[in-house]
């Protein structure tokens, strides 16, 4: 068990590499610090559980690793590329080769069906038409959801919806994954189906996955499980379990 | 994202369809307005384009055919005559009458034809000559009031049998009508007086020169050239009529705009959490203004493609049942409407845009 203050040993090759990061929101009596120097290394095909009560700053953090926020203090580096020298258009183009996410609520277009809510994604990453339209079949198809590919998410179960979102996110192949509460909304067979899936993509396909999450079972495949509460992150467990 | 951007448009198709009605009500205003004001100027101006003649020569003052009023003495034709340049004369004498249909007073511009010169622009029914007691009415005055040839209207106590019917002569307000030059003078008390002179010019001369000649001759005349006079007539609509169009032109362009900027930036508004959603996955800003762009266009576009066809309906059947009615309709003006449509709705995208810059990534996280 590691605390989060003490340096821990500089891996050749960290994905993440957080330095004192420090996000605080308002000024004076409704001063909130909700990132407090945290320091962070992740190497790539790594999954990192952080557990911590509602309100602890997890959602804050992988914000803040996602690009999504720029921090008040300290330096972010993902994939050799510190986040807090972009630009806001910079860290659109970061975040969409970079990351991808993954949301509670999933989060899915609700205009567009399970293709098309994936084919977005590609289509902002430069794909024409008709090589977006093959590449979410494919991923799609991958996923399981070959007979879904042309229902709109209300025609969709939430293990559904979610196995969608994560083919949305892993379209442009970005080399970390970033999921707030991929399990929430899920009821336990689905939430498990999710859970296999992330199994999956640690296996097959030594991404690197970033976790928020209350779900227990989602230690039992992951690599690290920290703590985070009160904006500060402590190292809970590091398992064997780590990428082939 | 033009993908994105249609099939949000269209997802609740009844606020779709009332938004289309909405920019097409705008864009039959437009246009109406736009081919009233061409019809009317259109109309009014036939008859003086049809007219042949090179100068018109009227009383020194007087400068179009409808505000001022000119007096010449007929004597002075020889003068003009004896004016080089000159190849031919001949009288106009017109004026704004009221006359008596079936009991009922009405008012028409009657103009004595002197030869060829100034008779209608082209005969539909009857014929063109006149003589005394004759009249030839125009085809609009004819429908209004249900007239037809052989049928009689009282002008100053005489009564007139109409001989036929012409187009090319709808003022809107009033229509021209066509007697004998001696009858015209009888009806308006115009002995040895004539309006305008119009005035033929040799091949080869000159109009400006003639036209010095013409006033150096006699400073007691104002010479216009035919387009000159044509535009002087004109500037009552130019100059009255024209502003209050533009006026109402742009209050229908407001409307539209108004109703393409409410059913984009709803649509925005309800939407802002998946607009959330593509921050944070990497769509920049410009992507997403550019989704609303096409949202607003798809509108406005929509709008003046189901507008166009009925302002031209509207315009037939004003025509229909109201036969002085003067708009035209002609595809110059859709393709102008077109431009405004663009216009509109690009205008209209500025307030969906800044909704879509204030809108946080981190909406993606909540529920």
């Amino acid at each position: 068990m590691t605390p989060d203050r003490e340096c821990q040993t500089q891996a050749p090759a960290d994905l993440i590499h957080l330095q004192e990061v420090t996000k605080i929101y308002g000024r004076g009596e409704t001063t909130v610090r909700a990132v407090d120097c945290v320091n962070l290394r992740v190497q790539p095909g790594e999954l990192v559980l952080i557990l911590g009560p509602s309100g602890a700053g997890k959602t804050t953090l992988l914000s803040l690793i996602g690009g999504l926020l720029q921090p008040t203090s300290g330096t972010i580096s993902i994939a050799n590329t510190e986040l807090t020298m972009l630009s806001s258009t910079a860290l659109s183009r970061f975040r969409l080769r970079q990351v991808g996410f993954v949301f509670q609520f999933f989060q899915l277009i609700t205009a567009l069906t399970a293709s098309e809510n994936v084919e977005v994604t590609l289509r902002l990453g430069g794909y024409t038409a008709k090589e977006a339209r093959q590449r979410a079949k494919k991923l799609l198809i991958h996923f399981g959801l070959a007979k879904r590919l042309d229902h709109l998410p209300s025609a969709l179960s939430g293990g559904e919806k979610q196995r969608v979102a994560v083919a949305r996110a892993l379209a442009l192949q970005p080399p970390l994954l970033i999921a707030d509460e991929p399990t929430g909304s899920l009821d336990s067979h689905n939430g498990e189906e999710v859970i296999c899936l992330l199994r999956q993509l640690i296996d097959e396909e030594q991404r690197t996955v970033l976790i928020a999450s209350h779900d227990q079972r989602i230690r039992s495949v992951a690599s690290r499980v920290l703590q985070c509460e009160d904006g500060r992150l402590t190292e809970l467990t590091t398992t064997s379990r780590k990428s082939n | 994202m033009l993908l994105l951007a249609r099939k949000n448009l269209i997802v609740h198709k009844s606020r779709f369809f009332l938004a289309i009605v909405g920019i097409s009500c705008s864009v039959v205003l437009v246009l109406l307005l736009m081919g009233l004001y061409a019809g009317w100027r259109e109309n009014m101006a036939a008859y003086l384009r049809h007219i042949h003649v090179d100068l018109w020569v009227g009383q020194r003052g007087a400068y179009d055919l409808f505000q001022t009023l000119s007096l010449l003495p007929t004597i002075g034709e020889q003068g003009l005559r004896n004016i080089a340049g000159v190849e031919q004369v001949s009288s106009f004498v017109g004026r704004l009458m009221t006359v008596e249909v079936r009991g009922q007073q009405r008012h028409t511009f009657i103009v004595g034809v002197d030869g060829t010169a100034n008779g209608p622009v082209e005969i539909v029914i009857g014929r063109n000559e006149l003589h005394d007691g004759e009249i030839v009415i125009d085809q609009v005055f004819a429908r209004k009031e249900n007239l037809r040839v052989n049928d009689t209207i009282m002008v100053n106590g005489e009564t007139l049998r109409i001989v036929g019917i012409a187009r090319g002569g709808n003022c809107f307000l009033y229509q021209y009508a066509f007697v004998s030059l001696v009858q015209a003078k009888q009806l308006f008390g115009l002995d040895g007086i004539v309006n305008y002179f119009l005035v033929r010019l040799s091949p080869g001369v000159r109009a400006d020169d003639v036209a010095t000649r013409i006033e150096q001759a006699s400073p007691l005349v104002s010479v216009f050239s035919k387009e000159q006079f044509t535009a002087n007539s004109l500037s009552l609509t130019g100059d009255n009529f024209l502003p209050i169009l533009r006026v109402l032109e742009i209050i229908g362009l407001l409307v539209g705009i108004v109703v393409i900027g409410l059913t984009v930036s709803t649509l925005t508004t309800e939407r802002s959490t998946e607009y959330g959603v593509l921050k944070a996955v990497g769509a920049s800003n410009r992507t997403l203004y550019w989704t609303a762009v096409q949202q607003a266009l798809t509108c406005g576009l929509c709008g003046w493609l189901l507008g166009v066809p009925i302002s031209w309906g509207v315009v037939f059947a004003a025509q229909y049942f109201v036969p002085q009615f003067p708009a035209t309709t002609s595809l110059h003006h859709a393709v102008w409407m077109l431009g405004y449509t663009v216009g509109m709705s690009l205008i209209a995208a500025i307030i969906p845009i800044r909704r879509i810059a204030r809108i946080d990534p981190l909406l993606a996280f909540k529920g």
